[in-house]
């Protein structure tokens, strides 16, 4: 039964300690926030594929592609008239930039779409034919209409590749009844591939087949084109996202175990408070028993009010996050655009049984200090300081338990990620049960130093003292901030070695590319002349060829890129075993291929192995892997194919990049200006690029896609700062009485406040040498096991120097500016009102 | 003289009512008297000792203390005042938890920023006098009550301060443990020739003292021989 008067002394305690509520309710607020955030932005970035491929598709069943780039639009005639496949709608797509915000430019055929029986979206049969009749006229969502405050018939400021365009606004969709339309600007395909700059290129064209049909046509198709099933198409998107997906919410995770070691921190420090009153009730017949469902029952009323306001802290950061996201898997993966955040009751539910279950388990364990106060307590106040002491002990042992589980659960798990991730957090969790017992010998080896002035000696043993309510907020700040050292090692390396690696592979002086690139992959196909146009210029020391290709292995289809090697192309691979010289000659004379490190991972193949590859022309073949080499441009891996085997079994001689090394005279200026020149006058949009304008702008999309982690990051280090906040105010207004002395004994309100901040620093400064370690540490798993399992990466682990000094400045901040506040409060304590609570 | 307290009024507001705690209250103190204080709970003792110690302000009035009006100095001013020329010893002992025996005593020469060696002669002798010289590296909560209260006297009376307050300085102890403290804290007082005001209930302590004062439901009265307790 609840103990009504119980019940009124929780509320009278927390509406007189209204700070101690309001940073419990901030803990639980802002763990669930970013929780909530990751998983609405992540499930918004998943829909947003499958709603896009819904409102793309609709009663369609398949569409060819030539993955991220544009083909010919002469196959839309093959299509119809040679093979006879009537229901078919081209379409050319892009993104446009409006008022900020990305959406998509989709370019259709009216009069293929007025003659389909079915279709995906409804138009009144006036708007379709203006739409032919009325150039760079569109139709946008309402959605849209109201951001920008504009009505049919109104000009629309839009941006393509950076470049202002006016478009007329034909007519507006409602979006209420037609959410599919949402992130769409539609218009006729003519003004698309007009504004886009791809005339007499398409995206997709849109197909309704039966199964015959399909396996017919996939034979006829050029190798550069593919045919996709809608159906299969969602499928794969969900499982080359799973591992970022689950990244972000493994980091997100980790501010709701910050959050959780915060509440715990606070409900452990309000039983401290409230000692005697449990003591009186205990003294008057309350049982255990009831104590400690009265303390469970105070949990579930702060996680609910906490994650409630989580969830709406959470939907205003997901929106943030949203933009993140979509621009990771974009960069990625394959492009998504999402501007308006998804929220589903389901999710909302999730993240507040989360939320709860944190709150729950985090006060489980003051809530049995409390059923286990006895009357006598009433008498003695240093129970709970000398049953944290003990504690320490058992949670020390327990700590190296977890430590020491960690890496059998890695060498036991294989290929796991989440059981990866698992072993990550065991980890954290471990070690945060070791810093009691490692502050405590901290603390114990400081006291031996001899010469410290009575200042000193006050501010080490006020902290010192006050472990069991600041040994938590040192643990939050201690994850805190090890993750921030930790993911910045990660990063740091990673980023090195994307550098390194860049630097090796791209052996060419300048490349010309088909298309433009709308992620990291150029899959388009230059005009024939340029191959013959390039011999003609001066100064060219060799030429080496790309083809930009999907290969299908073992019913897989995975990036291939087909190569015609200059003379320097050999240096641009780094094999992870065997000799370079003996692989590249293989590579050049035998029936073999490369294999990329991602693909040998998550495919568990080594160089010598044979795998099945599916020919253009020759059906299955099995080829032998030469080499595996490093790289980092595809997640899923990728693998290499020699010109002459590709043109042995494919029927297709495009060429996508063409790669010129210089001879030591060019000039390089000279040449990229003929080039471009050329480019300008072609048909196609064409790309003229040194190797450090690539080199630049893949950092720029590396540094783009690792945005978001460094947000979470920040995020995490707030949750922190919110909990070393806390226990400082707790910490220093419970010290009122001690404070008064000393202001009556004639210390000044100044000398007061440096020794309060000197005593957050303090705090600080262990959280931000204890996360070192841990850090560091973390670092490791991150990179050996999390990246490797995430995307079958290595990487060489670098270790930079200004990292700790960093990590240390970053804690000793946090807790000043934490400690600023209650500083302020405790010089503003009147002397008269501390001492007459003596 | 060395305090002389005029027409002070204390009062404080609650619920929007002012309620008086001291109306009019004057007093005269000389080096090294020794004063006591008595009153009824809620008389106002404690709030006197306070504005007397420069805790608080009065709403009216002044206090002078050798020379130095109390009541016009700035915040800063009366910190440094207090750290100088005041020794305060309360009923709850309240030592600082976290420094040893020594270093509660010693807080005040360290304020007073007194050279190590000065420190260390001047605690050798204070240890002594309280019959603590065994007990320097002990914390507060090791000590029992008699001797944290000891501690406390040694700690209001190193920096050799010309005024002493002392509030109840027996109330928490018994009585065995009481004679010892106050025993130890007139004869300190006597031989640095301090002054002691002392707010009690106790008639021993009354007797000790130079002169005796009544504060009634605000109102002080210079107390006699027909004091009934």
């Amino acid at each position: 039964m609840v103990n009504r008067m119980l019940l009124r002394s929780s509320w009278r305690f927390f509406s007189r300690h209204p700070w101690q509520l309001w940073l419990t309710l901030l803990s639980i607020a802002l763990g669930t926030a970013v929780m909530i955030a990751v998983d609405l932005a992540n499930m918004t970035a998943n829909q947003s594929f499958r709603h896009s491929v819904t409102v793309l598709s609709g009663p369609m069943t398949h569409e060819i592609s030539a993955g991220q780039a544009e083909f010919p639009e002469d196959i839309y005639t093959r299509l119809r008239v040679q093979w006879a496949i009537r229901d078919a709608i081209p379409q050319v797509e892009g993104a446009v930039s409006i008022a900020g915000y990305q959406y998509t430019l989709l370019g259709f055929d009216p009069l293929a779409y007025l003659s389909q029986s079915e279709t995906s979206f409804t138009f009144p049969t006036d708007i379709i034919s203006r739409l032919l009749t009325e150039p760079d006229s569109v139709v946008i969502p309402s959605s849209l209409a109201n951001r920008v405050n504009l009505k049919a018939g109104e000009v629309l400021d839009v941006k393509i590749d950076n470049r202002p365009k006016k478009l007329t606004i034909l007519a507006i969709v409602d979006t209420q009844s037609d959410a599919r339309l949402n992130d769409l600007v539609l218009t006729d395909i003519a003004t698309a591939q007009s504004l886009l700059g791809k005339n007499g290129y398409l995206t997709r064209i849109q197909l309704v087949l039966d199964d015959l049909q399909s396996a017919a046509l996939k034979d006829r198709l050029p190798a550069d084109l593919k045919l996709i099933s809608y159906q299969n198409q969602q499928q794969s998107f969900s499982q080359m996202t799973e591992a970022f997906r689950i990244n972000l919410t493994a980091m997100s995770l980790l501010a709701v175990l910050v959050g959780a070691f915060l509440v715990y921190n606070t409900m452990t420090f309000s039983v401290l408070q409230r000692r005697q009153t449990f003591a009186i009730n205990r003294m008057l017949g309350t049982t255990g028993r009831q104590l400690f469902r009265h303390m469970l029952l105070e949990a579930i009323t702060l996680g609910l009010i906490g994650a409630a306001l989580g969830i709406l802290l959470g939907i205003v950061l997901g929106q943030g996050l949203l933009i993140l996201v979509t621009q990771t898997i974009s960069d990625l993966y394959v492009t998504v655009s999402a501007t308006d955040l998804l929220i589903t009751p389901w999710q909302v539910l999730k993240g507040m049984g989360i939320a709860l279950l944190a709150v729950l388990a985090a006060t489980l364990a003051p809530a049995l200090e409390a059923s286990r106060v006895q009357p006598v307590f009433v008498y003695r106040s240093s129970h709970f300081e000398q049953a944290g002491q003990r504690m320490s002990r058992w949670l020390m042992l327990a700590g190296f338990v977890c430590m020491g589980l960690s890496p059998l659960l890695i060498a036991a798990s294989a290929r796991s990620l989440v059981i990866g991730f698992i072993a990550l957090f065991l980890f954290i969790v471990g070690y945060s049960l070791v810093v009691p017992a490692l502050l405590k010998g901290i603390f114990h080896w400081l006291q031996r130093i001899p010469s410290y002035s009575l200042y000193q000696k006050m501010t080490l043993r006020g902290v010192q003292a006050s472990l069991s309510r600041t040994s938590l907020a040192i643990i939050a700040l201690t994850v805190a901030v090890s993750a921030t050292v930790g993911v910045s090692i990660m990063i740091g390396s990673f980023r090195a070695s994307v550098a390194d690696w860049l630097e090796d592979t791209l052996q060419s002086d300048l490349y010309i590319s088909a298309t433009t690139m709308s992620s990291s992959r150029i899959e388009g196909t230059l005009e024939p002349e340029w191959l013959q146009r390039v011999q003609t210029l001066p100064d060219v020391a060799s030429v080496s060829t790309g083809r930009n290709a999907r290969l299908e292995v073992e019913g897989v289809t995975v990036p291939m890129l087909v190569l015609q090697p200059g003379d320097h192309s050999g240096r641009g691979f780094k094999y992870l075993h065997g000799d370079r010289d003996d692989i590249w000659q293989a590579f050049l004379e035998d029936e073999v291929l490369l294999v990329s490190e991602p693909f040998a991972y998550h495919r568990n193949v080594r160089a010598g192995d044979r795998i099945t590859i599916q020919t253009g022309t020759a059906g299955s073949i099995s080829l032998k892997i030469a080499g595996v080499y490093q790289d980092y441009s595809a997640t899923q891996g990728m693998v290499v194919l020699p010109r002459r085997i590709y043109e042995k079994y494919w029927s297709d001689r495009g060429v996508s990049t063409i790669g010129l090394m210089l001879t030591k005279q060019a000039d390089v200026s000279a040449l990229t200006q003929q080039l471009k020149s050329w480019a300008g006058g072609s048909s196609q949009a064409v790309m003229v690029r040194s190797n450090k304008t690539i080199r630049d702008f893949s950092l720029k999309v590396f540094d783009r896609t690792f945005a978001i982690t460094n947000v979470l990051r920040v995020l995490v280090v707030v949750v922190a700062f919110v909990g070393v906040f806390s226990a400082l105010m707790a910490l220093f207004l419970e010290k009122g009485r001690e404070f008064s002395i000393l202001r009556a004994s004639g210390i000044t309100p100044g000398q007061l406040q440096r020794l309060v901040l000197l005593q957050s620093a303090l705090i600080g400064l262990l959280a931000g040498i204890l996360s070192l370690p841990l850090g560091w540490i973390m670092s490791d798993i991150l990179i050996e096991v999390i990246n490797r399992r995430s995307f079958g990466w290595t990487m060489q682990s670098y270790f930079f120097l200004s990292l700790p000094l960093q990590a240390l400045l970053l804690s000793v901040l946090a807790a000043l500016l934490a400690g600023i506040y209650p500083t302020r409060r405790i010089s503003r304590i009147s002397l008269r009102d501390g001492l007459r609570s003596l | 003289m060395l305090l002389c307290a005029e027409h002070l009024h204390y009062a404080y507001e609650e619920a929007g009512q002012l309620h008086d705690v001291l109306r009019d209250v004057s007093l005269t103190m000389q080096n090294g008297e020794r004063v006591a204080l008595l009153g009824s709970s809620g008389s106002g003792k404690s709030t006197l000792l306070n504005l007397i110690g420069g805790i608080d302000e009065p709403s009216h009035g002044t206090i002078t203390i050798i020379d130095k009006v109390l009541t016009s100095l700035t915040e800063p001013a009366l910190t440094l005042f207090r750290r100088q020329h005041i020794g305060f010893i309360y009923q709850q002992f309240n030592l600082i938890p976290t420094l040893t025996t020594a270093e509660n005593i010693l807080l005040p020469l360290e304020l007073l920023g007194l050279s190590v060696p000065e420190q260390k002669q001047r605690l050798t002798y204070w240890l002594e006098a309280i019959g603590l010289a065994e007990r320097g590296q002990s914390f507060p909560d090791q000590l029992s009550g008699g001797e944290q209260q000891r501690v406390s006297i040694a700690r209001a009376l190193i920096h050799q301060p010309t005024l002493v307050l002392a509030d109840e300085p027996t109330g928490n102890l018994d009585a065995q443990n009481g004679q010892i403290v106050l025993n130890l804290l007139f004869e300190l007082a006597q031989q640095h020739n301090q002054s002691l005001l002392i707010v009690t209930h106790s008639k021993a302590v009354a007797d000790r003292a130079d002169r005796t004062l009544i504060l009634e439901q605000g109102v002080l009265h210079e107390g006699g021989q027909d004091i009934t307790w």
